[in-house]
């Protein structure tokens, strides 16, 4: 009996099983690429090359790493924070217009409106409720933020390294904070997650993907927000 | 009502965020062994210049050991000819990442790593510019 209880764990979260390998593989090549990459470096300067190991922990990787993981969950908590307030009317990753705003407690299933098998923080009111009715932006803030400071360690040593083999001195965190190293990894990585969310949000109006959720449905009219209910 | 958008995106990222922290230790790790190792090879350096030439030597990086020698001489004979400063009293010790920088009282040494310890890549280093974008002015360094 275990051979549909293991079809059905696949089915139920392929998603998210394929994402995570496809993470993984991403990450594998990242390595692998980036480890060429550095050893390159290092034979033209006539220093060291590193195993795959030590360049997976170095800075070096980290940064690359992080810089990129800290633009995706910003992009999330912005998205998922703006769109409670803003609308794109049409677009199927949009609230109706006039729908703007936290919604009743009627429409959000929280207090005496959970259902019984809603959340137990929905149910009990208080302050577990308000926590749990924030609780996707809290923890994708979080996850920005601490990103964003393993972006920031993690890159002013890597740039230090740079500087010292350049016969330079080292900089301090502050002095990094406002460097163009610093900034310049952030904001290249912050305007293609803008880019991204914002075409997506304005071509889901015209555009369609048959049986995706992302999308409406193909012969949702274009004025339509969301076209199922 | 369907809810589209966020929430599937959001529950594939949230698997993201536990490899990096561990990078982040690793790397940082054994640190401050580094700066120590750093800072006795360069004071090993200093020290055998003038001493022990062909230990001074040895601790060259293979790029700074061919500069020396591209006028056809020795290492041996043309380190201590080229007039390196005295390093003076040891100041601050930076390491980062596979490089380093010894700073002494007279002179800057800068470092870096290889699979048998820290190697010199310049030395006898000074400031000529105000401008932090401008590098040292080495005695000794690499091509």
């Amino acid at each position: 009996m275990s051979a549909p209880t293991q079809r059905g764990f696949f089915r139920d979260n392929s998603l998210s099983l394929v994402f995570g390998g496809l993470l993984g593989a991403a990450l594998v090549g990242q390595a692998w690429w980036g480890v060429v990459g550095y050893n390159q470096a290092a034979r033209t300067a006539g220093l060291q090359e590193v195993s795959w190991f030590r360049y997976v922990t170095s800075s070096d990787f980290a940064v690359d790493v992080a810089e990129n993981w800290q633009s995706e969950f910003l992009q999330f908590v912005l998205y998922i924070g703006l769109t409670v307030w803003l609308v794109q009317r049409g677009s199927s990753e949009s609230k109706e217009p006039g729908d703007e705003g936290r919604e009743s407690d009627e429409q959000q299933l929280v207090g005496e409106y959970a259902r019984p098998d809603s959340p137990s923080w929905a149910r009990v009111g208080g302050w577990r409720t308000r926590i749990y009715s924030h609780s996707l932006v809290i923890v994708m803030l979080l996850v920005f933020l601490g990103s964003w400071s393993a972006q920031a360690v993690a890159g002013h040593v890597a740039d230090n390294e740079e500087r010292l083999r350049d016969l330079l001195d080292p900089i301090g965190l502050g002095a990094y904070l406002v460097s163009p190293d610093f900034w310049g990894r952030t904001l290249q990585n912050w305007q293609s997650e803008l880019l991204a969310i914002g075409t997506m949000a304005v071509f889901a109006i015209y555009l369609r993907e048959r049986g995706s959720p992302e999308s409406k449905e193909v012969g949702a009219p274009h004025a339509v927000t969301q076209s199922s209910d | 009502m369907r809810r589209r958008g966020g929430l599937a995106r959001a529950a594939r990222a949230s698997a993201l965020v536990v490899g990096l922290p561990v990078a982040l230790v690793l790397g940082g790790c054994g640190a401050d062994v580094e700066q120590q190792e750093a800072a006795a090879t360069a004071d090993a350096f200093a020290t055998d210049v003038a001493t022990d030439p062909a230990a001074a030597c040895a601790l060259l990086a293979p790029r700074t050991l061919e500069s020396v020698e591209q006028d056809g001489h020795r290492c041996v004979q043309a380190l201590p000819d080229a007039d390196l400063p005295g390093p003076g009293e040891r100041g601050t010790v930076s390491v980062a990442g596979h490089s380093a920088q010894v700073r002494y009282a007279q002179e800057t040494v800068f470092l870096s790593l290889f699979d048998d310890g820290w190697r010199v890549t310049a030395a006898g280093c000074s400031r000529t510019s105000t401008d932090p974008s401008v590098p040292y002015d080495c005695t000794v360094e690499g091509n």
